[in-house]
């Protein structure tokens, strides 16, 4: 019940609906800081309903396309356009964040970010409350249209705490919340915006398997359920493998590979940057990435063909395969 | 920089090549006597009871620059202060484990009975009402029995204080923005009452009356505080203090400069209120008490209005602005509208005080509106308890009457350097306030363990790569 | 206003800016490592006033001294006002901010105790030296001693340029070419790194308010020497040369500088222009304009960098 009221805002939503068409495009995106070039000449196709991985070593510019398509940073160069379901496009290139948020893009923060010293249902609500319409003069008043505002807020605060799983602890402080339940507390305060596309990064960093294997579902119910399409940057492999459609690898700021999961994972300037990073110590999730993801065939024979059917090695490798055929049709 | 901790200062005297190799532990842990903390805390206290000595000893003057210096070096006091300085340090080092004792004994003693009045107070609505209506009852009625000296105080100073102070609680307390123009708005609202009622140089379109001045003033302060705010609200919040300092500033110097418009320094004569419907007419004159009521019931209103804006929407922005600005923006706050509105009603709140101001004193100069005040305001919130009422009204009530009160006491002069102290001591022990609001203590918890801010004081991130 | 008077109110500008650039160094030097505003700077610019005033009061004879002592005794001035500077601003760092960086409180908390010291210190003055403005005793016979482009320099006027500049070049090589300026640099770029690296951030904090210390005391003494010493005078000036700083691009040094020059001639052609009373109004209004078009400052913010 909970799910359908929830989706039942998205309107005529589902995963389906208007596939194929794109939701998020960007072409030529570079964003220099100083004498750094933190994104080089970024394309990045996302299309409605699916859901799409960035992944690249540390410092690759992830976080920082992230903060371009949200309005936090101004890249120098390029377009990065959003179409409504509604119809028409945005430019967000350089739009106010607040805006962006408004128009259909919700965010979560690598390093959480919540309001810790409210409580969880006050997170959600203020992130609900920006779609209402109702001024500090008919507050002050306490007038009709403000009360029924505050009832809808308090109302969609409640689905999406009990969509995610959160509303036993709506009551508590954010701050205080085990660092899973923060995860998925920012995903809730995401959704209480009705996204059209969410932006989810590094979801799973530094949560338990357990909250992981829920994390894993609750992105699948988010997208399948909700119709959301989701960017996600995740340096969980596995993850990765099992809910993205599609993935993008970023390496210095620049896009080096894009296609299906398997198809990334055998391309060999993948796996040479992130065995490139390793030489250069750069940082334990690459170990992690190499030790439990490119399996075995796929490294030692870097990109040879003949590996493809096995080169995921993890259940996750027929499910490729299957989205690899959908693909070129 | 040398590889050095500030513990090892002493150690790094002696180069380790010329001495006995010492393990890197060791060379740590070697600390020379004066730098043991025990020592150090018996000269932070010898430090401070020279500066009480400073703080209390003789009035300088002028003429002999040195007086103050060479009475308060020479007399007994210093050794006076000194000697306390000595003695409590001597009890907190020889005597901790008696005196932390005797102090846990009287908090186990004091806490059921406490924690018992917390619950029912907490439990039943019916305790809260009734306590609320004896209070209320108190500040009307109370102020009957009291001297004409003291009346006066009440509304001249604590009444319109208080007003101000609530006023200054949505800028500061809850949507964390620093403005020290406080005051420009106070007298932005005190010029329009004079100019309305046709009391300046230049006449109004029509002379109005005190009451209606109220609306216009309002009006007028919130667009000079969009004016003010529109364009700095969005840099980095710090700016907003200098900006609003420098506002102050020019708003005092035109009040006091432009003689044709403002009167100047000369000051300007104000009617006093008063009510003619016809039917009924009502003049307030000299008594103090008309206007005191007169005052209570703008007070309630504001704590009545402001409060419903801290639980709805707008005040949950405003703490969401506060503590991650980044986080509320992308969560679809529009940051820079809502700190307009906050830093807009708190200046529409200065200016309703302005009239009043204005309508009870009858004449005021531009020396009313110095920058001090603006401080004085802050320091009153502050007292309190930044974001909560309760604290906003303890502290400018308080602040105000104690002044007043010690004035056969301690040289008013010198009662602004207490202040100052007393500001800095806050806010190292008890930066929340002496009766704090809930989510300011969390806050600033939060923030002492390393997460999130408190103010929308940071700097506002990274929209230019 | 003639050209002349341009000149004159140009120079009168650049003398006045030159003293308000180095107050500003003050406050972009400890913006720089603690992204704090420190309020309170411009009560150590005052007390850098009373230094000079008390040193000079307790030394100089009745008559003007000439020749090698007044040189001796402009150097003791402000060599006492630099040092007084230097200790309030130590002592302010240690009372009143350490504490507040050890508990790591909010932004807000730490202007708020800014201006509370400042509000001490500056009470505190005026209860210990009386509340009248005092003129420095004379330590040489004012003449015009220099004249451009028809504008005449008192021994004041040059005095206050000369030393400002070799203040300001001074800074500019402890900031980038010592050891110590190295480690402000590095904890202005990044205090955990910095702290990583072996830096001992408390020493770089205390030395960076020291050095701040030192430059407004100094100014304090060659402001009073100008006009006059009394327990209010910090304010103002303070207020314009925080406005410098932000002009320039809060934690740039040479920003710092140029806000300095820029906000000093503004004042004194705002003077020229409509009078006295509106001294400190073009100040802010510049300062304003200059924030609604730039938000960084002119030559932009970079903590730990010069431009």
């Amino acid at each position: 019940m909970t799910t359908e009221t929830v989706k039942k805002e998205q309107g005529p939503a589902g995963g389906s609906a208007g596939a194929g068409e794109l939701v998020l495009e960007t072409s030529g995106v570079t964003l220099r800081f100083g004498g750094l070039t933190s994104l080089d000449n970024v394309e990045l196709r996302m299309r409605r309903g699916e859901v799409l991985a960035v992944i690249g070593p540390n410092g690759a510019g992830k976080t920082s396309l992230f903060n371009s398509l949200t309005g936090a940073y101004v890249p120098q160069e390029g377009r990065i356009v959003f179409r409504p379901r509604e119809g028409g496009e945005h430019s967000l290139l350089g739009a106010k964040p607040h805006v962006v948020s408004q128009w259909g893009l919700a965010r979560t923060f690598q390093n959480i970010r919540l309001f810790g010293a409210l409580t969880a249902l006050e997170n959600v609500k203020i992130a609900a409350e920006t779609r209402l319409k109702s001024g500090p003069v008919s507050i002050m008043l306490g007038l009709p249209n403000a009360r029924k505002a505050e009832r809808a807020s308090d109302r969609r605060a409640h689905e999406v705490l009990s969509y995610v799983g959160l509303l036993g602890k709506m009551n508590e402080l954010a701050g205080s919340l085990s660092y899973g339940d923060q995860r998925r507390l920012e995903i809730a305060r995401a959704l209480a915006t009705d996204p059209e596309v969410l932006l989810l990064d590094e979801p799973a960093a530094g949560t338990n398997p357990t909250e992981k294997l829920e994390l894993e579902e609750l992105i699948r119910r988010i997208n399948t359920e909700l119709g959301v399409s989701v960017l996600l940057i995740e340096h969980d492999m596995r993850l990765v493998m099992s809910v993205a459609d599609r993935v993008m690898v970023l390496n210095f700021g620049k896009k080096i590979a894009e296609g299906s999961p398997s198809q990334v994972q055998r391309d060999p300037a993948v796996i040479e940057a992130y065995l490139g990073a390793v030489a250069e110590e750069d940082e334990a999730a690459v170990g992690q990435v190499v030790a439990e993801d490119v399996s075995g065939p796929a490294v030692r024979k870097a990109g040879t063909r003949e590996d493809a059917g096995t080169g995921a090695g993890t259940g996750t490798g027929a499910e490729a395969a299957r989205r690899d055929t959908e693909e070129h049709e | 920089m040398s590889i050095k901790t500030s513990s090892a200062e002493g150690a790094g005297q002696d180069s380790p090549s010329t001495t006995a190799p010492l393990s890197a532990a060791a060379r740590l842990r070697r600390v020379r006597w004066y730098q043991e903390p025990r020592w150090r805390r018996l000269g932070a206290l010898l430090a401070l009871a020279v500066t009480l000595r400073l703080m209390t000893g003789e009035e300088g003057t002028t003429q002999d620059l040195f007086l103050a210096l060479r009475e308060d070096f020479t007399g007994v006091g210093l050794w006076v202060w000194l000697a306390i300085a000595v003695a409590v340090w001597a009890v907190r080092e020889f005597l901790a484990d008696q005196t932390s004792s005797a102090v846990e004994g009287t908090k186990k003693v004091s806490a059921g009975p406490l924690e018992r009045v917390r619950q029912v107070w907490s439990a039943d609505k019916r305790v809260r009402m009734g306590v609320l209506t004896a209070v209320l009852a108190l500040v009307v009625f109370g102020p009957l029995g009291v001297e004409r000296y003291w009346q006066q105080v009440l509304v001249d100073q604590i009444a319109i204080f208080v007003l101000l102070a609530i006023g200054l609680n949505v800028v500061i307390g809850w949507a964390g923005l620093l403005d020290l123009g406080f005051i420009a708005f106070f007298a932005i609202g005190a010029y329009s009452a004079a100019y309305w009622t046709g009391s300046l140089p230049v006449q109004p379109p029509v002379a109005l009356n005190n009451f209606l001045v109220l609306p216009i003033a309002v009006l007028t302060c919130l667009v000079a505080g969009v004016i003010l705010g529109a364009p700095t609200l969005r840099l980095r919040g710090d700016y907003l203090a200098i900006v609003t300092l420098g506002f102050h500033e020019i708003v005092y110097l035109m009040a006091k400069n432009a003689d044709g418009v403002t009167e100047g320094a000369r000051g300007v004569k104000v009617d006093r209120f008063s009510i003619d419907l016809g039917f009924f007419s009502y003049e307030w004159k000299l008594d103090p008490m008309p206007y005191y009521w007169l005052l209570v019931v703008f007070i309630v209103l504001a704590i009545f209005l402001f409060l419903r804006l801290e639980h709805s929407k707008v005040g949950r922005a405003w703490t969401a602005i506060r503590e991650d600005e980044v986080a509320a923006a992308a969560t679809g706050v529009p940051t820079v509208r809502y700190k307009l509105m906050a830093f807009a009603i708190g200046a529409s709140t200065s200016g309703v005080a302005g009239v009043a101001y204005a309508s009870k004193v009858g004449y005021f100069n531009p020396e009313n509106f110095a920058i001090l005040l603006s401080i004085l305001v802050l320091a009153y919130v502050i007292f309190g308890g930044m974001g909560s009422i309760p604290g906003v009204l303890f502290g400018a009530a308080f602040l105000v009457w104690l002044p007043e009160y010690l004035r056969e006491w301690v040289d008013p002069k010198d009662r602004y350097m207490y202040l100052g102290a007393l500001l800095v001591i806050m806010m190292i022990y008890r930066p929340q306030g002496v009766l704090p609001s809930r989510r300011r203590k969390r806050e600033l918890r939060m923030a002492e363990a390393g997460v999130g801010g408190a103010d929308a004081t940071g700097p506002a991130e990274g929209r230019q790569p | 206003m003639s050209l002349s008077e341009f000149w004159d109110f140009l120079v009168l500008g650049v003398v006045l800016g030159s003293l308000y650039a180095v107050i500003a160094i003050g406050y972009t030097l400890v913006y720089g490592v603690l992204q704090l505003l420190n309020f309170a700077h411009s009560e150590v610019f005052m007390f850098g006033g009373y230094g000079g005033l008390l040193a000079l009061t307790a030394l100089i004879p009745e008559s003007t001294p000439s020749g090698m002592g007044s040189v001796a005794y402009v150097l003791i001035g402000m060599l006492a006002g630099a040092a007084l500077g230097g200790a309030v601003a130590f002592g302010l760092e240690r009372v009143a901010y350490r504490p507040l960086r050890r508990h790591r409180a909010p932004r807000l908390v730490f202007l708020i105790t800014a201006i509370g010291a400042s509000f001490f210190l500056y009470n505190l003055a005026g209860k210990l030296f009386g509340r009248n403005p005092l003129p420095m005793p004379s330590m040489y016979e004012n003449k015009k001693v220099l004249s451009v482009f028809g504008a005449e320099l008192t021994i004041t006027q040059v005095l206050i340029l000369v030393s400002a500049v070799a203040m300001m070049v001074g800074l500019d090589y402890v900031v980038n070419r010592t050891k110590m300026g190295s480690g402000i640099r590095a904890v202005a770029q990044d205090p955990e790194v910095a702290s990583l690296m072996g830096v001992d951030i408390d020493k770089v904090v205390s030395r960076t308010f020291v050095l701040g210390g030192l430059l407004g005391g100094a100014a304090g003494f060659l402001f009073g020497t100008n006009s006059q010493v009394w327990y209010t005078m910090g304010f103002l000036p303070g207020i314009t040369a925080f406005a410098a700083a932000v002009l320039g691009g809060i934690g740039n040094v040479r920003g710092a500088m140029l806000g300095g020059l820029m906000l000093g001639v503004v004042e004194t052609m705002t003077v020229g222009l409509w009078g006295d009373d509106w001294r400190y109004v073009g100040a802010f209004v510049v300062l304003v304009l200059v924030l609604m078009v730039r938000p960084t400052g002119i030559l932009g913010e970079r903590v730990g960098r010069t431009a």
